[in-house]
Formats: structure tokens, C-alpha cells, sequence
């Protein structure tokens, strides 16, 4: 990685650096590292929130039978869980990353669009109070799930008029938000910071930014349609106006397979610079990663026919977008090998940070198997919409996505906040979370290889053991969750003080060049990389 | 207090057009999408 040379002395600059204070400067800052901070609490709070969801929705399939809710509020659950986590933590958690980290990391003083930046997230407050707010309207929440197929959502209530407005405000903070991203990284980065001199992170996010600019004008436009079939006599997805709702999962799904990597190509920027770090050893095949990464972007286009197979579309069809996902295991491949090369023969220490990287590893290796598994027609044509499927896509973005999102706060909580997080309590919430997570989804692939579908929330008698372990798992996974967030806040009001570059491996800019804890405006003077 | 260091003006003005360009790439996704169905 880069080396630098620094143009100013930190030594005494902490008093001049004093921030804004009082309510004002949360509404109106345009400082990266406040604006990542309110993206990190807000995704904190959605979070806690589709986790009760989710709670709530295996406390119901704890055993057989209807235990709490009515099968059309199970629905609901259903729905705002995945739409919250998706658009409301995973999403917004790694925008939170992006501005803290990467202004840092390219040694630029801020965003290229500070105020753009501030109207991105808070533009995700009206989004978030809409879609919570579709609980306590007449009929419920959307109960369509996250992918809110047609006809359904045509002939549901005002709730889905709302998610479609919700959407659309999301996707316009996203593109908003990657459009200053990518100006940022392509603009305003330090002299001498070239693009493969870039930390891998940065790396990521460039290629999901645009990813974020080429798919949510799609999702976009997909419900805009949604919304006038609803309301102005149009008949794009209503079958019974000549409309065609399979044209509308074409849409959809040309949106929502880039989103499966837009949620975790950040999370892989993330381990790869968590990886070297502990393994104190220069990250394996940096430029084969990057173009991993924008091979698995491009790949992306091509291979959202996967999630129809049982649709009917033409065994050339089938076969193209089987071979084509299968491809994407190539790029994937190249990148667990080469985390995997940076760790061989490391000095490799496991603080929580590590801990997480290499869960990351292990499980999204897992959840990428059985991707593979999916991939192939027949094969998915048996398991379409059973609890593999659910089991596939959780080992995805919960042991992907979020542990990466674990891992990065863990890694750069102490640089962030000056302070640092205990780390026993650190590691008692990765295994609790370990343990959780896999009680948790792994016996779906059982219960899915088994033929139980998702989406009910009752099941034949044969389902009732793995449902059971699974629930407890879900508990266990949930409970684990609150120590992170009391280690988090202790760390953030009275920990331990961190040392400028509290990891002895970590080699980006914010490590090597700034103050811990870190100056309110990050660079005085420009640094120059050699 | 201390300000950030400025972006110079030619960053400047090369992220204004760059903002530009991405804009007008995510709209004119959107109205393609959009268009290429309500045209029909």
C-alpha cells in the first residue's frame, strides 16, 4: 500500500478542532464524518428494528400451528423485515463507511458534494417513517414480500402506495449518495494517490456506486409503473388489463441481483483490508482483486433470469443464466483465495475485528456454495421458495453483508471514536453471534432440502425440530446483538484511549497520517503519496 | 477553527461536470425504463 508524506503537524491541532455542537449541527452538517455517523446510527436503530421482525417472525414458527399472529400479518413481518434490512441497514451502513472512510483514505479534505451529502441521509428519515408508518394504516403493511411481485401489490391497500414512495426516496439518496461517492474518488483524491494505489475499500465502493447509478433508476422505474397501474388505469404488470407480470420480475430482478453485490462488495473492501492487517502482511493479488471485484459488478448484469427459473422462460434462457451464475463463482473464487494467501504464514493475531473476517470467510464461502447449488436449474426448480433459499441468502447477507459491516466497526471504532471497545466483550459477541447465526439458518437448508416452504407461518409436523433449534438461534443470534451495542457505547463514552494506530498491520492513510481521535476536519493541508 | 484544506478549483469544476454526467446517466436510465414501456 501507499506511503505518504505528511504536510502538517497534528501534534496540538485537537483544540482548534473543536465540531459545531448542539442539534443544528446533526441537521445541517456537511462534514463526512458526522453525515457517516447519522448513516451508522440510523442503519443501528433499523436494524434493532427489522431484528425485532425478525424475532417476532420466528417466535411464530417456533412450533407448528398458529402461535401469535394472523397469517396475513405473518406476511407484513415478512415484507418490512427484508425491505428494512436491505434498504434500511445493510445499504445505509456501508454509505456510512464510505464517508467516514473514504474521504480518509484518498486523502481528501471531504466529500466533492457536502451538502448533496447531507440531503442523501436525510432524506432516509421521511423513507423510514413511511415504511414503518404502513403498519398503522387500514389493511396492514405491505405483506407482497421485499420483491413486491404484481398482482398482488395492485390489488393491496394504501401501504403499498407508501413503500413504492418510500422506495423511491431511498433510491434517490442512493443515487445521490453515489454519485458524490464516485465524483469524490474520481476527483479529489491526494497527488500521487493513483487509482491502484487506492485502499481496497475505496475500491469496492467505486465499483458499487456505479452499480447503485445503473440499477436503481431500473427499481425506479419498475414501481413508478407499479404505482400508475394502481392508480391510472394503466396495465404494464395486470394481467387482467393485457399487462404481463413476469415482465415486471425481469425488471425487478435486472435490479435486484446487482443489489445482492452492492450489499456485499463492501463488505469484501472491508476483510480486505481487515485481513492484512491482523495477518501483518501486504493484502495477497491487490490488482486481481480489484478486477475480481468489477468482474463480479459486470457479471452481475447478466444473471438475474436465476431467480425465475420456475417462471417458464425457454431452456436457452435457463442455461444462459445458469452458466452465467455460475461464472461469477470465478472472480468470487480468486478473492477467498487470495484473503486466504494473505493470512498464510501472517503473524496472524484474532482481536474481534479478525474474529469476524474470518467468520466472514468461512460463512459466506458457505452461503456462496449454496448459491452454486441454486444456480442449477433442476436443482432450483425442486428448492424454489423453500427455506434453502432462505437459508442461501441469509448466509449471504447476514454472515456476509453484516459481519463484514461487524468487523469494520470493531476495526475502526477506535480510530472513529478515540476510544477502545473492550475486547472481551467483543469476542463473546462474535461467538454468541457465530453460534446464533448458524443455529439459526443452517437447519433451514434441512427444512428446505426437506420441501418447506417460506412465506407460511404454519408447517407440517415433520418441520418442527429444525423450526425449533432455529428459533433459539434466532434468540440467541438477537440477545448476542445487544452486547454489541452496549459495548459500542461504553467504548464511545468512557473506553479505554486508543492509540493513533491502535492496529499494528493497518497501513491506510486514516492510520499512518491522522490523529486518534481524529481531527473534526480530516486533512488541513493535502498529503502528498509517494 | 481550523478549516479542511480547499479542493482547488479545477477538482472542482471536474467534479461539477462529473456529478453532471452521473446525474443525467441515472435519469436517463429511469426514462428509458419508463419510456420504453409507456410509449409502447
Amino acid at each position: 500500500m501507499s506511503t505518504a508524506q505528511h504536510g502538517h503537524d497534528h501534534g496540538d491541532a485537537h483544540e482548534h478542532h473543536a465540531a459545531p455542537y448542539g442539534i443544528t449541527r446533526w441537521f445541517f452538517t456537511t462534514n463526512h464524518k458526522d453525515i457517516g455517523t447519522l448513516y451508522l446510527w440510523f442503519a443501528c436503530f433499523m436494524f434493532f428494528l427489522g431484528g425485532s421482525m425478525a424475532l417476532l417472525i420466528r417466535a411464530e414458527l417456533f412450533q407448528p400451528g398458529l402461535q401469535f399472529f394472523e397469517p396475513e400479518f405473518f406476511n407484513t413481518l415478512t415484507t418490512v423485515h427484508g425491505l428494512v434490512m436491505i434498504f434500511g441497514v445493510i445499504m445505509p451502513a456501508f454509505v456510512g463507511f464510505a464517508n467516514w472512510l473514504v474521504p480518509m483514505q484518498i486523502g481528501a479534505a471531504d466529500m466533492a458534494f457536502p451538502r448533496l451529502n447531507n440531503w442523501s441521509f436525510w432524506l432516509l428519515i421521511p423513507a423510514a417513517l413511511l415504511l414503518i408508518g404502513t403498519f398503522f394504516v387500514p389493511g396492514g403493511a405491505a405483506g407482497s414480500g421485499w420483491t413486491l411481485y404484481p398482482p398482488l401489490v395492485i390489488q393491496q391497500g394504501i401501504s403499498i402506495d407508501m413503500t413504492i414512495l418510500a422506495i423511491h426516496l431511498l433510491g434517490a439518496s442512493s443515487i445521490m449518495g453515489s454519485i458524490n461517492i464516485i465524483t469524490t474518488i474520481l476527483n479529489m483524491r491526494a497527488p500521487g494517490m493513483t487509482l491502484m494505489k487506492m485502499p481496497l475499500f475505496v475500491w469496492t465502493w467505486l465499483i458499487t456506486a456505479y452499480l447503485l447509478i445503473a440499477v436503481m433508476p431500473v427499481l425506479a422505474g419498475a414501481v413508478t409503473m407499479l404505482l400508475t397501474d394502481r392508480h391510472f388505469g394503466t396495465s404494464f404488470f395486470n394481467a387482467a388489463g393485457g399487462g404481463d407480470p413476469t415482465m415486471f420480475m425481469h425488471i425487478f430482478w435486472f435490479f435486484g441481483h446487482p443489489e445482492v453485490y452492492i450489499m456485499i462488495l463492501p463488505a469484501f473492501g472491508i476483510i480486505s483490508q481487515v485481513i492484512p492487517a491482523f495477518a501483518r502482511k501486504p493484502l495477497f493479488g491487490y490488482a486481481s482483486m480489484v478486477y475480481a471485484t468489477a468482474s463480479i459488478a459486470i457479471l452481475s448484469f447478466i444473471v438475474w433470469g436465476h431467480h425465475m427459473f420456475t417462471v417458464g422462460m425457454p431452456a436457452a434462457g435457463n442455461l444462459f443464466f445458469m452458466y452465467a451464475t455460475m461464472l461469477i463463482a470465478v472472480p468470487t473464487g480468486v478473492k477467498i483465495f487470495n484473503w486466504i494467501a494473505t493470512m498464510w504464514r501472517g503473524e496472524m493475531t484474532f482481536e474481534t475485528p479478525m474474529l469476524f473476517a474470518v467468520g466472514f470467510l468461512c460463512l459466506f464461502t458457505i452461503g456462496g456454495f449454496s448459491g452454486l447449488v441454486l444456480a442449477i436449474v433442476p436443482v432450483d426448480i425442486t428448492l424454489h421458495n423453500t427455506y434453502y433459499v432462505v437459508a442461501h441468502f441469509h448466509y449471504v447477507l447476514v454472515s456476509g453483508a453484516l459481519f463484514g459491516i461487524l468487523a469494520g466497526i470493531y476495526f475502526w471504532l477506535p480510530k472513529w471514536s478515540g476510544r477502545m471497545y473492550n475486547e472481551t466483550l467483543g469476542k463473546w459477541h462474535f461467538w454468541l453471534s457465530m453460534i446464533g447465526f448458524n443455529l439459526t439458518f443452517f437447519p433451514q437448508h434441512f427444512l428446505g432440502l426437506a420441501g418447506m416452504p417460506r412465506r407460511i407461518p404454519d408447517y407440517a409436523l415433520q418441520f418442527a425440530e429444525w423450526n425449533m433449534w432455529s428459533s433459539i438461534g434466532a434468540f440467541v443470534f438477537g440477545v448476542s446483538q445487544l452486547l454489541f451495542l452496549y459495548n459500542v457505547i461504553s467504548t464511545i463514552r468512557g473506553g479505554a484511549k486508543a492509540e493513533q494506530k491502535q492496529w499494528e498491520g493497518a497501513d491506510s492513510l486514516e492510520w499512518t497520517h491522522l490523529p486518534t481521535p481524529l481531527p473534526y476536519h480530516t486533512f488541513e493541508t493535502a498529503p502528498v503519496i509517494k | 477553527m481550523i478549516e479542511a484544506h480547499k479542493a482547488t478549483p479545477q477538482q472542482r469544476r471536474r467534479a461539477l461536470v462529473s456529478g453532471l454526467v452521473l446525474a443525467a446517466l441515472a435519469l436517463g436510465i429511469y426514462l428509458v425504463i419508463v419510456l420504453k414501456f409507456y410509449l409502447r
